[in-house]
């Protein structure tokens, strides 16, 4: 049988094929490419599909698995290799959604690069793909929704993060600030991407990395500024309100992760909250979307403020699944 | 206006703003970060790699136990009662808007509306407009009435009022999960025991405290032993537990992690494991009795409450006691009876390092299924305020004074959410009417 490892590296090599059409789509304007990139981003989504699969089976058999009760042996969301690759899967997914929705193909060249980023992040260096039998803390059926529904409302976040910046591009009127804030936001990933894989010690290297990748990428966003590219983007409405849908798939995936993450440790570990430093994080992230959603009702808080909240979210989500694990060692350590 | 208010409606507009329920989201998410930077619940020495100032400033803020402190829980509280107070303020508006909407499309609510479609139609089809317009609406799925009224008929349609309700249902879903937590935190605990095979306890010793419960029931360990996978990794610890009440075995089940034991709503867990037992002997007055303990396991004498920490080769063993809530310790050593009480001994006859215990978490929750049940409710409603949507129309078909054979026929509407689809719902119907009935000679 064919290995799921292999899978996620063919559905990968798609997303980056189908992101380079959309940066070709963007130059362009060409229909035709803009549908080459759309078939290629859904064959590597059925492709890695297919490979979530078959690694369900792996599993179920590594596990020594005897009955269809123990399902949530099968899922492959367990460590962190797996649920970077759900992470992957979930952004391309959900964005795929948007572009049908909206009928816009502008935006895969930046939301794609977020999965891109985050699969490539395990599979080149960092985590072991082997798939490995469960401890017993993890054999639960809790585990199961609680990270699918969490990796959404991560995915949910990352696309509204991509959104915001689409939205910068858009808005006439980005200051210096809003740039420093695209540039911070991609530096701030990236360092804990890159520090994921080169580890603790490398810190300052990963610094250096993170900040030069950040000058890059902005400056390439500048030029497509620069182009005129962002005519072609929805209107800025249209843009606030696929940033609004997004956080809320994302806050109402967020919520039920959370309260799934609670029931699983009243059963494991015997209370429904611990503080335990993962859990606390993903507190902290749930009140920066809770308050995004509330600032719109104040008088003066709309447009870009929503944006900063919208990124500041996403740097909490990033901090929430690699600076916790990297820094602040708890009962999640595993994932 | 401003200069009536007096200083309790102040307050209450201070408690029902929206800034404010900002600002203490904010507040909580930026003071939750500090627990999980600096380590909570630890001795104080542990703090003094921060050099006194900081140490100081850790003790005194009670940043060693951020979510316990005085002030994370009075943001709680004024959360709680911006949310309540808030809620207050708005629901009566919104139950009336839901409840009591004003039916007819008058020339001046006209004004009011977002979306607003006019045209000049044919009179004599009067009849076969309005059916035409019930029936387009009824099709999208509102509800409709119609009301004749003089020269106009007004048609009103109202699709799902109750989403309107969405918010409120989030935000008690939030408070019934603050109340939850509240008594999980008053009323409930936790702890451990350790158990050795084929030895019982009623005592469970509580977590950051020096506070022993006693339960109403024994719990015995028949077995405990540790199942691996063929590569070595442990793949389940198993604990044979019973539960023993008035000398009768009233529950029995082998408790693994992730499937505890559930007894009178107290909850007993696999959680951890070890090695090392001890044998001690009671002398009460002639009266011989055998405790077999688990290491850190506590036993009762009278009204102390003994706990072995543990020992060393030369046979010597650390005891903690706790008498009134007041902790001591001390060193005994193995064969030698220690004075307890008046004609009573203790005497510890043996070490077994090989012994392997269960250590049972148990905890109490009586909140627990309250927190359940504001989260069912929170998720219910964040998906009805974020994806159901408010959309409420209203047409009026006003006969024209001049001009008999003419009718104005208007229709407009709202929605919370979806002005897209609401406006394209409204378009379709005004097209609609306007193909088939339009006066022939005048335009809309
Ligand atoms: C973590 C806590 C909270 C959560 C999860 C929450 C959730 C929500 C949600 C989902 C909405 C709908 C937003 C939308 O449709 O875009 C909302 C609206 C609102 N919330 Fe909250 N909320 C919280 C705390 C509070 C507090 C403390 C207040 C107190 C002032 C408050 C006042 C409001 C108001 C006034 C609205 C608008 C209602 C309307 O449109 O009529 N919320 N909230």
């Amino acid at each position: 049988m064919i290995d799921s490892v292999t899978l996620f590296n063919i559905g990968l090599g798609f997303y980056i094929l189908s992101a380079l059409f959309y940066v070709i789509y963007a130059f362009t304007r060409k229909d035709f490419i803009g549908k080459i990139a759309s078939t290629l981003a859904w064959i590597g989504v059925i492709i890695q599909g297919a490979g979530f699969i078959v690694r369900g089976f792996h599993k179920a058999q590594v596990n020594e698995v005897t009955s269809l009760l123990e399902l949530y042996k099968y899922a492959p969301f367990t460590n962190m290799y797996e649920s970077l690759m759900l992470f992957g899967w979930m952004v391309v997914l959900i964005y795929l959604f948007f572009e049908r929705k909206y009928k816009n193909k502008m935006f895969g060249m930046f939301v794609i690069p977020f999965a891109i980023l985050a699969e490539s992040s395990t599979s080149i260096l960092g985590f072991s793909g082997e798939v490995q039998p469960l401890i017993p803390a993890l054999q639960s059926n809790w585990l199961l929704f609680h990270v699918i529904t969490c990796f959404i409302g991560y995915a949910g976040a990352a696309v509204a993060a991509g959104i915001a910046f689409a939205y910068f591009l858009k808005r006439e009127d980005t200051t210096k600030l809003d740039w420093f804030i695209m540039w911070f936001t991609l530096a701030f990933g990236a360092f804990w991407a890159f520090l994921s894989i080169y580890r603790l010690s490398a810190w300052f290297f990963c610094l250096i990395l993170a900040i030069a990748f950040a000058s890059v990428v902005t400056a390439i966003l500048w030029l497509i500024k620069k182009l005129g590219l962002p005519k072609y983007f929805p209107s800025v409405e249209q843009l606030e309100n696929i940033m609004y849908y997004s956080i809320a798939v994302g806050f109402v995936f967020l919520t039920i992760g959370i309260i799934t993450g609670a029931v699983w440790a009243k059963y494991a570990w015997g209370g429904y909250w611990s503080w335990d430093p993962k859990e606390t994080w993903s507190l902290i992230t749930w009140l920066i979307y809770a308050a995004y959603l509330h600032v719109k009702y104040i008088k003066g808080w709309a447009g870009k403020k929503l944006a900063y909240f919208s990124l500041l979210g996403f740097i909490s989500v990033i901090f929430t699944y690699y600076g916790v694990n990297l820094l602040l060692p708890g009962l999640h350590s595993y994932a | 206006m401003e200069k009536n208010k007096n200083i309790w409606d102040k307050l209450y507009d201070f408690f029902a703003s929206i800034k404010l329920a900002v600002v203490l989201l904010f507040l909580l998410a930026v003071t939750s970060i500090i627990g999980t930077v600096i380590e909570q619940q630890a001795s104080p020495d542990v703090y003094d790699k921060y050099g006194p100032f900081w140490k100081s400033v850790i003790l005194k803020l009670d940043l060693y136990d951020v979510y316990h402190s005085w002030w994370y829980i009075l943001l709680i509280v004024l959360f709680a009662i911006n949310l309540i107070v808030c809620s207050i303020k708005r629901l009566p508006y919104i139950y009336k808007l839901v409840q009591f909407p004003k039916k007819e499309l008058t020339p001046d609510r006209e004004k009011s509306l977002p979306l607003l479609f006019k045209i000049t139609l044919d009179a004599s089809k009067l009849k076969e407009i309005k059916e035409r317009v019930v029936n387009l609406l009824k099709k999208y799925g509102y509800k409709v009435e119609v009301k004749e009224e003089g020269r106009n008929i007004y048609i009103f349609a109202d699709k799902k009022p109750w989403a309107r309700y969405g918010v409120y249902i989030v935000h008690t879903g939030i408070l019934i999960i603050l109340i939850g937590a509240l008594i999980s935190a008053l009323f409930g605990y936790r702890g451990y025991m350790n158990l050795a095979p084929q030895t019982n306890s009623n005592l469970v010793t509580l977590f950051y405290s020096d506070k022993i419960i006693e339960l109403p029931f024994y719990v015995k360990c028949n077995d405990f032993h540790i199942e691996f996978y063929p590569n070595g990794m442990p793949k389940a610890y198993v604990a044979d537990i019973s539960i023993i009440k008035d000398g009768k075995v009233v529950a029995h089940q082998k408790v693994k992690v992730n499937e505890p034991l559930e007894y009178d709503g107290i909850y007993f867990y696999q959680a951890s494991y070890g090695q090392g037992a001890f044998l001690f002997k009671l002398n009460q007055n002639g009266k011989i009795k055998e405790i077999p303990v688990a290491l850190q396991q506590a036993f009762k004498v009278l009204n102390t409450y003994y706990i072995p920490l543990g020992w060393d080769s030369q046979g010597r063993i650390f005891v903690q006691y706790i008498v009134h809530g007041l902790k001591n310790g001390f060193l005994m050593i193995q064969g030698v009876p220690y004075q307890v009480g008046p004609n009573t001994t203790l005497t510890c006859e043996g070490i077994f390092p090989d012994v392997m215990w269960t250590g049972l978490q148990v905890s109490k929750d009586p909140g627990a299924n309250i927190v359940w049940l504001g989260s069912a409710i929170m998720i219910i409603g964040l998906i009805i305020a974020f994806f159901i949507a408010h959309h409420r129309a209203w047409v009026r078909l006003e006969k024209e004074k001049e001009r008999e054979n003419r009718i104005l026929f208007v229709i407009g509407g709202i929605t919370n959410k979806e002005k897209e689809k609401l406006e394209k719902e409204l378009s379709n119907i005004f097209e609609n009417i306007k193909k088939d009935f339009a006066a022939s000679d005048i335009g809309g």
